[in-house]
């Protein structure tokens, strides 16, 4: 029930439906759960410390990702763990995303001494009813022979309780492209329909792509293996790697000979948009690189590595809950 | 139904040779363009800055950005008072700068010698620009800084824009009247008794977001406007006025026709940037 507040300004305040007055008590929550996961392999995590535990609704503002490499031989990243939500019988993504693809960069801050941590703020908050849970189910991505450690955090608030007569519900795809040799002269890879897809019943507003770059080089020597996304290499070896995209409705949405960094600057790496994708929609993107400039040079510069793009289209719809 | 774009032109080809600063360049503006010849709405504007080059002792010449800088026009509107160099349309954080290997100063110079230089830089305009089909955003570059020493510069400063945004319906009526970022760039030498002016050249309210400068503790600026108001009263550190983490001050301020803010710096020299926006007529 709302209820009208008097601001020590002066004047009526009628609060939207939903949002909690001042003073009614609105406190925020973290719910959290972590696990170990075995290489190529998929995983569930404690469920129930994941579940809304309140009698009062709760709104998800917030994910975040934590993945790191016990064993700290290898350097992992964004790239190295996916994940793939659902509440109830709601999905929030199209399969299986990098963790990494779910937000914006911030400031880079993402790598610290022993984790790697990737956020997500909620374009609209999710609405979580007492007793609910927004389901997260695991795959290592085989990048790295090692188990990793993975935790997800769920940051919101409580609201009051109420029965929404719809909720925004956000919605994740991704493509995930082929590896490519650094060396490589003249290489392209595209996607398919069903990557960057939207897979509902529904119309989706598209508020973002986001796109990520991960140079995989493997110290042969050693046996450990090295992801990164913004050292010196990566930044060069980007310089090589162009991509065009292209919709449903057959717009050309990214013009060819686009650099990577063009469509993904280096500070954020994603591209804000408003996309209205209808059911079924798609995004068809190709990648096109030329490492011929770098396949002269000695092979102990870049050793054996490879390339490899993640891009993700991140949105959200509507969804009437009566 | 709206669809997003992303145009871009390609990267320059200036001659490997010595270039003279104040050469000017212009992208190809058919890849500018909107491809369908329908109206656009044009987020954010985005420059890469590139230069392979071997410095064995010397610091490497960042940022990059410095040493281009751009002058915008769109059919009888203007975007820009003048050529804007790059760093000065966007805040810090909104620029990225690495040194890499660089090529191909690495295949001349052998590769740990071989070292370059990128600038990544974001301009999102203060407000989205209507662009119509026939009158594309019109760009010039210019050269600003001048070449570094020849004998070890393996290739000269590449510049590539790109333009994002979204493109209309074909059926999309513009409306009569729609806002225009303007960005007006002042530079000086002169002394305190010389201001610089950044005015207002309009008949219309130029509504400014923001002002962005240097972050130069050693010069001291003071800013007042033709009202007589002392915006900053008292010779203040640039550093102070333009916090270091952005390099900008960002504020809500209507000039009105005319009105302008006059800059004095002390020592001499300075350079500042106003962006905003007024309201053109469509239709």
């Amino acid at each position: 029930m709302s209820r009208i507040i008097q601001p020590g300004g002066g004047g009526l305040v009628l609060p939207s439906p939903g949002m909690p007055a001042p003073g009614t008590g609105s406190e925020p929550v973290l719910l959290t759960a972590s696990g170990v996961i075995q290489s190529s392999s998929g995983a569930t995590l404690n469920t129930q410390a994941l579940t809304n535990p309140l009698k009062v609704p709760i709104e998800i503002q917030e994910i975040r990702w934590q993945v790191s490499d016990p064993s700290e031989d290898n350097t992992v990243n964004g790239l190295s763990v996916a994940c793939q939500l659902t509440y109830g019988p709601l999905a929030l993504t199209n399969g299986y995303i990098p963790v990494w693809n779910f937000g914006r960069m911030y400031n880079q801050y993402e790598d610290f001494a022993d984790y790697h941590e990737y956020r997500w703020r909620l374009q609209s908050p999710l609405f979580v009813a007492p007793g609910g849970l927004v389901e997260p189910k695991f795959q290592h991505l085989g990048l790295v022979k090692e188990a990793l450690n993975v935790r997800i955090s769920y940051l919101g608030r409580t609201v009051p309780k109420h029965r929404p007569k719809s909720i925004q519900v956000p919605y994740v795809a991704a493509y995930l492209s082929d590896s490519i040799n650094v060396r490589a002269a003249d290489a392209t890879t595209e996607s398919k329909e069903t990557d960057l897809q939207n897979a509902l019943d529904a119309t989706i507003q598209v508020d973002r792509y986001v796109g990520r770059l991960n140079l995989y080089s493997l110290d042969e020597e050693e046996g450990t293996v090295t992801n990164t996304d913004h050292s010196a290499l990566v930044f060069d070896v980007a310089q090589f790697l162009t991509l065009e995209m292209s919709d449903s409705d057959g717009y050309k949405n990214i013009m060819p000979d686009t650099l990577f960094w063009e469509a993904f600057n280096p500070q954020f790496r994603c591209w804000d948009v408003q996309h209205s994708l209808q059911a079924g929609g798609f995004y068809l993107v190709k990648l096109a690189y030329d490492g011929a400039l770098i396949s002269s040079l000695a092979e102990d510069v870049f050793g054996p590595s490879s390339i490899r793009a993640s891009i993700s289209m991140v949105g959200h719809r509507e969804v009437k809950t009566s | 139904m709206r669809h997003p774009i992303i145009m871009s032109s390609y990267m320059n080809e200036l001659p490997d040779t010595s270039v003279p600063a104040g050469m000017t360049y212009q992208p190809d503006m058919e890849r500018l363009s909107n491809p369908y010849g329908l109206w656009s709405i044009l987020t954010e504007i985005r420059f890469f800055v590139s230069f392979a080059a071997f410095f064995p002792d010397t610091p490497q010449p960042l940022p990059m950005g410095g040493y281009f800088s751009a002058k915008f026009t769109m059919g009888s509107f203007g975007i820009t008072n003048q050529f804007v160099p790059l760093p000065m349309f966007c805040t810090q954080m909104e620029e990225q700068d690495e040194n890499v290997y660089g090529f191909p100063a690495a295949l001349l110079f052998g590769a740990q010698a071989g070292t370059g230089s990128y600038s990544m830089l974001r301009w999102k305009l203060p407000e989205p620009l209507l662009v119509p089909p026939l009158t594309p955003l019109h760009c010039t570059l210019r050269r600003d800084l001048a070449d570094p020493d020849p004998a070890v510069s393996a290739e000269w400063p590449k510049v590539k824009i790109a333009y994002l945004g979204e493109q209309l319906t074909p059926d999309f009526q513009p409306p009569k009247m729609a806002k225009v970022p303007y960005v007006s760039y002042q530079a000086s030498t002169s002394p305190i008794g010389a201001g610089l002016s950044l005015q207002s050249p309009f008949l219309v309210p130029l509504h400014v977001q923001r002002l962005v400068g240097t972050t130069s503790n050693t010069s001291l600026m003071r800013i007042r406007d033709t009202k007589g108001f002392d915006v900053v009263k008292d010779f203040t550190p640039q550093g102070a006025i333009f916090d270091i983490p952005r390099r900008a001050w960002t504020f809500n301020r209507v000039l009105q026709p005319n009105e302008a803010f006059t800059i004095y710096s002390q020592p001499a020299g300075s350079q500042v940037c106003l962006i905003g926006w007024r309201e053109e007529q469509y239709s």
